[in-house]
């Protein structure tokens, strides 16, 4: 039952890459503030200029940690780097199973990878509250060269982001505006793209929009909407098909200092 | 585990709240019509056509799949799809029927690279168009690694298909909801063929269930049956057949037929026959699940010609199936019916067939008025 669970969460993260493998904006925590979701990341100011963050409940199936790192400012524009390390070894393993929850035929032997996601993320604040993120990266992956091209989960948001283990590499692009609409409620529209050259399902286009409702400086309300415009595999006649899904997105988080 | 199941059931329906996770059908509905990249100019019928029927196993000859052979894959490789449906191809153009009805064709599924398998046959034989109604179909089947399915019924011909439809039949009873959820949805296919001099030709084919221990099936030959019957009535013409299933009428009292393959098809480490009323006995295996089952298919044969006749259909030269490649066709599952002549004689099954598919193809050549 718990394996489910984690399995679950491990799901619902993808459609919070703000927290898991992407950091939404260039600022990091302030120093020592924590943060924490019911699906994001727990998130940690270690310092005036660096971030820690990692997920608690799959930290055991996938254990990851994200560094964001800040450089400062540039022509107005606020600078950070983000670099997550993950092992998923253990949670594809775990989903590699006969009968319910098999989302990866047993047959499929899975090895020890490791992904290393690098990020550069540059924001400048606009008029009236607003912050603009542009994000570009690149993710690589280590140790999936034995990995079945067959043993892909090929579901939206999932497909993209395992795609690194298969192919070796992959790119990312994002931008984000986060805005705030008055004194309780903000907003959040992001859009991101990952591009995997060489591999089927070449290219995820991901767009969300999100309105949190700020009860306290310790506790939100977040909800919203994902959608996924994405390129999955195929065969003949054709090498690839292409797939819209709406996901309704909803968050609890909490902050302390 | 009822909470497990439930929490991925939810689970899903969130994901997938805008797009259906399981397609399911209407009562009736168009079937998905296709055609050759190519046509190959059609023959003159000249007052015969030659009709196959196959199930063709989604194209993976006789690897071990993990659902019906003790095997222990889920999902092949493209080359491995491609090699098997070259073959199956290979075996219809050396048959050269004018209609086949096919059973258990992917054309959107994980498990054999989503080859549309349709469209793959119809570009690499001599058939022209064909007619598709899905027995199985969603985005995703959490579990056993299986994904994204699409698997069904196909009618296959020469000539062009004017309309066909997707007749659906009742859903297992004897599964929990969740499974039945994502289990087959099977269904009777019915198309209409341009055959010159025919003003109302049709091709049916059906796949009864395999698995079911509750009275399914009998409802599965019933509607079969039904739809035949409302044809004749109406005045058509038709060849219908598929595998159904079902040993032939009266098994149970043939000396060399049998109902009972529960101990010829386990698995290493299955025991069946084990309580005192003779069960639990192996899903798909054994043929007496209701009373009436050994003899589901008489009034078929009392109502309606067939490619083998119901003496012959007891012979080892008939027999259209078995569960492993090492062990040769066991018994029969797989029929043609027509409400008019066969040639006498033209009845055959393709023994030869047995490393294309788990199933061998059924032919004969009817003769039209």
């Amino acid at each position: 039952m718990m394996k489910n669970i984690l399995i679950i969460v491990f799901l619902i993260s993808q459609i919070f890459p703000q927290g898991e493998w992407l950091p939404g904006t260039a600022h990091t925590l302030p120093q020592g503030r924590w943060e924490y979701g019911l699906f994001q990341p727990v998130r940690w100011g270690q310092s005036e200029n660096r971030e820690i963050s990692f997920y608690k409940l799959t930290a055991l199936l996938m254990p990851g940690v994200t560094i964001k790192q800040g450089w400062g400012q540039r022509s107005g524009w606020t600078i950070s780097t983000t670099h997550a390390l993950y092992y998923p070894t253990p949670l594809l393993k775990m989903v590699a199973k006969p009968g319910i929850g098999g989302m990866i035929s047993p047959e499929f032997e899975i090895p020890n990878m490791v992904s290393l996601w690098n990020m550069v993320l540059a924001s400048k604040d606009l008029d009236q509250g607003k912050i603009f993120t542009i994000k570009a990266g690149i993710a690589l992956a280590f140790g999936g060269g034995d990995l079945a091209m067959e043993s892909t989960i090929d579901l939206p948001l999932i497909y993209h982001r395992l795609a690194v283990y298969y192919n070796s590499w992959l790119l990312r692009f994002g931008s984000d505006v986060n805005g705030r609409l008055n004194k309780k409620w903000t907003y959040l529209v992001d859009s991101d793209l990952f591009l995997i050259p060489g591999m089927k399902g070449s290219f995820a286009l991901e767009h969300k929009g999100m309105v949190t409702w700020e009860k306290s400086s310790r506790f939100h309300i977040s909800m919203g909407y994902k959608m996924v415009y994405g390129q999955y595999p195929d065969g003949y006649p054709s090498e690839n098909i292409t797939r819209l899904h709406i996901l309704p997105l909803l968050d609890l988080q909490w902050a302390k200092e | 585990m009822r909470q497990c199941k439930s929490f991925f059931y939810i689970l899903f329906i969130a994901l997938f709240s805008c797009e259906p996770l399981v397609t399911t059908f209407e009562d009736v509905e168009k079937a998905v019509l296709y055609e050759a990249k190519t046509f190959t100019t059609s023959p003159d019928p000249e007052n015969a056509l030659k009709v196959l029927s196959w199930n063709i196993r989604f194209g993976i000859g006789r690897l071990p799949f993990f659902g019906d052979s003790c095997g222990d894959r889920t999902v092949m490789t493209e080359k491995e799809v491609l090699n098997a449906l070259e073959l199956v191809a290979a075996e219809i153009d050396a048959i050269d029927p004018d209609i086949i009805l096919l059973q258990e064709v992917d054309r959107e599924s994980k498990r054999t690279q989503y080859i549309d398998q349709v469209q793959w046959l119809l570009d690499h034989t001599d058939m022209n168009y064909a007619a598709y109604a899905s027995m199985w179909q969603a985005q995703t089947i959490p579990s056993d690694g299986i994904g994204r399915i699409d698997a069904g019924n196909v009618v296959m011909t020469k000539h062009e298909i004017e309309s066909a439809e997707r007749i659906k039949l009742p859903l297992r009873t004897d599964q929990d909801p969740l499974t039945q959820m994502f289990y087959l949805r099977r269904n009777v296919l019915k198309a209409k063929i341009a055959i010159p001099g025919q003003d109302n030709f049709y091709a049916v084919t059906v796949h009864a269930t395999a698995f079911a221990t509750d009275d399914t099936k009998q409802k599965h030959v019933d509607k079969f049956k039904k739809v035949l019957d409302e044809m004749v009535i109406n005045g058509d013409v038709f060849v219908a057949g598929g595998d159904l299933n079902s040993v032939p009428p009266g098994a149970e009292t043939d000396f060399c037929a049998e109902t009972d393959f529960c101990d010829e098809d386990a698995c290493a480490d299955d025991v069946f026959h084990t309580d005192t009323d003779g069960g639990p006995h192996l899903e798909g295996s054994y043929f007496e699940n209701f009373p009436n089952e050994p003899t589901l298919l008489q009034p078929l044969y009392d109502t309606y010609n067939t490619a083998i006749s119901l003496t012959d259909a007891f012979g080892v030269d008939h027999n259209t199936h078995s569960t492993s490649e090492d062990r040769f066709w066991d018994r029969k599952l797989d029929y043609i019916f027509t409400n008019i002549n066969v040639a006498s004689g033209s009845g055959i099954t393709f023994q030869g067939a047995i490393e294309l598919s788990d199933h061998a193809p059924v032919g004969c050549t009817i003769i039209l008025e």
